[in-house]
């Protein structure tokens, strides 16, 4: 949609290609050259942004979130896709967050009424960091996705977010009603004020994990929205079980909680100014 | 709307852990142990609704007929195999 555009006019793929090469960040480039370094780097945020192209449109003045507890920088990877980018750990082998900028024009509404997908390792990652489909199996877990397949504008984007980079072992129950709900209730907030930033990922808390295969499992989810227009957000938290509720957080305190800041560019007074978000329950019986 | 691909010859029950087909907003996932179908659909009284139907129709017959060609199908699953381990970020 965004990309590959046959009504641009021929000079400005290349410019964006050469921008886009210069910040070094592409979807079909090797993995080594997205992995960013943990100490994140200053200069990204200078380029003028082409449209929708290069990583760092999906974060808040274009810097990607900064984790404040080091030890999840241990074998860390930044993978960008077309829409969304994550930040995938080798410890975990799931991402630890995934960024998107929705804008509510690119949220499809209709759409064919029958597709295929097909869930995928990221083969970018090296073997020993990504998820294998069999991780997943028969673990009784869903395989969660961050970025969510409803916010994907396009066919390509639709298969980027079936990769296990995008997915956690998340509670079936949770991932199929509330977490759906707030799914949805972001894509409606985004169409009411025409665009949002939003950063979804699992936490992991307390002093043991549940693991399958080799992959571990999140005690919680949450999903923070920047609204640009109002100029606040706040995060849904979310633990990762079939009975949860989901908790309001300001800003400020779910990155405290998750050792991540993850709207470097703002400050901690803009951080502050809590977007009254919808309140989302699910009907306790069906 | 328009429907491109109104039969599933892909997806294979039980068969692999990656096929997804989505009818409306309805998803339907092949696991080893399990067909997850969530989600919502309307099956309209029109030619689209009759092809989702339809679509619906085959993959659950494909279903049923997989798990009655299995002579050891058991009462209930086995439990998952969970493992417990220390938090590396704690």
């Amino acid at each position: 949609m965004f990309l590959k555009s046959k009504a641009r006019p021929a000079i400005l793929p290349l410019m964006l290609a050469a921008l886009i090469a210069l910040a070094g960040c592409h979807r079909d480039a090797q993995p080594g050259r997205h992995a960013r370094a943990p100490a994140p780097t200053v200069a990204e945020s200078t380029w003028p942004a082409p449209e929708k192209q290069s990583c760092s449109d999906h974060f808040v003045g274009g810097d990607a979130p900064r984790f404040t507890n080091p030890k999840l920088a241990t074998d860390a990877r930044e993978l960008c896709f077309n829409v969304f980018t994550v930040m995938h750990s080798g410890i975990t082998h799931t991402p630890l967050w995934s960024a998107e900028h929705l804008e509510a024009a690119n949220i499809a509404s209709a759409q064919q009424l029958s597709r295929e997908n097909s869930f995928h390792p990221e083969t970018r990652l090296p073997s020993g960091e990504r998820a294998e489909l069999a991780d997943y199996a028969r673990s009784g877990f869903d395989r969660g996705h961050m970025a969510p397949n409803g916010d994907m504008p396009d066919r390509d984007s639709q298969y980027d977010s079936f990769s296990l980079a995008n997915m956690v072992p998340q509670d079936g129950e949770n991932n199929r009603h509330l977490w759906a709900a707030i799914e949805g209730a972001v894509r409606k907030l985004a169409k009411r004020d025409g665009e949002l930033y939003v950063v979804t990922g699992p936490a992991y808390l307390g002093s043991d994990l549940k693991r399958i295969g080799k992959v571990l499992v999140p005690t919680h989810l949450y999903k923070l929205v920047w609204d640009p227009r109002q100029q606040a957000g706040a995060a849904w938290f979310v633990p990762n079980t079939a009975d949860a509720k989901a908790s309001v957080v300001p800003i400020p305190e779910l990155e405290r909680i998750i050792g991540i800041n993850l709207l470097p560019a703002l400050p901690e007074q803009d951080k502050e100014r809590v977007l009254d978000l919808p309140d989302v329950r699910v009907k306790t019986e069906r | 709307m328009s429907i491109e691909k109104p039969a599933k010859p892909g997806f294979a029950p039980f068969a692999n852990e990656a096929d997804v087909l989505e009818v409306g907003r309805l998803m339907v996932e092949n696991r080893l142990d399990r067909i997850t179908v969530s989600g919502d659909v309307d099956l309209t009284a029109d030619r689209q609704g009759l092809t989702a139907a339809r679509l619906l129709h085959q993959l659950l017959g494909q279903v049923v007929a997989s798990l009655e060609a299995r002579p050891d199908l058991p009462e209930h699953l086995p439990a998952p195999s969970v493992e417990t381990v220390k938090n590396p970020f704690a």
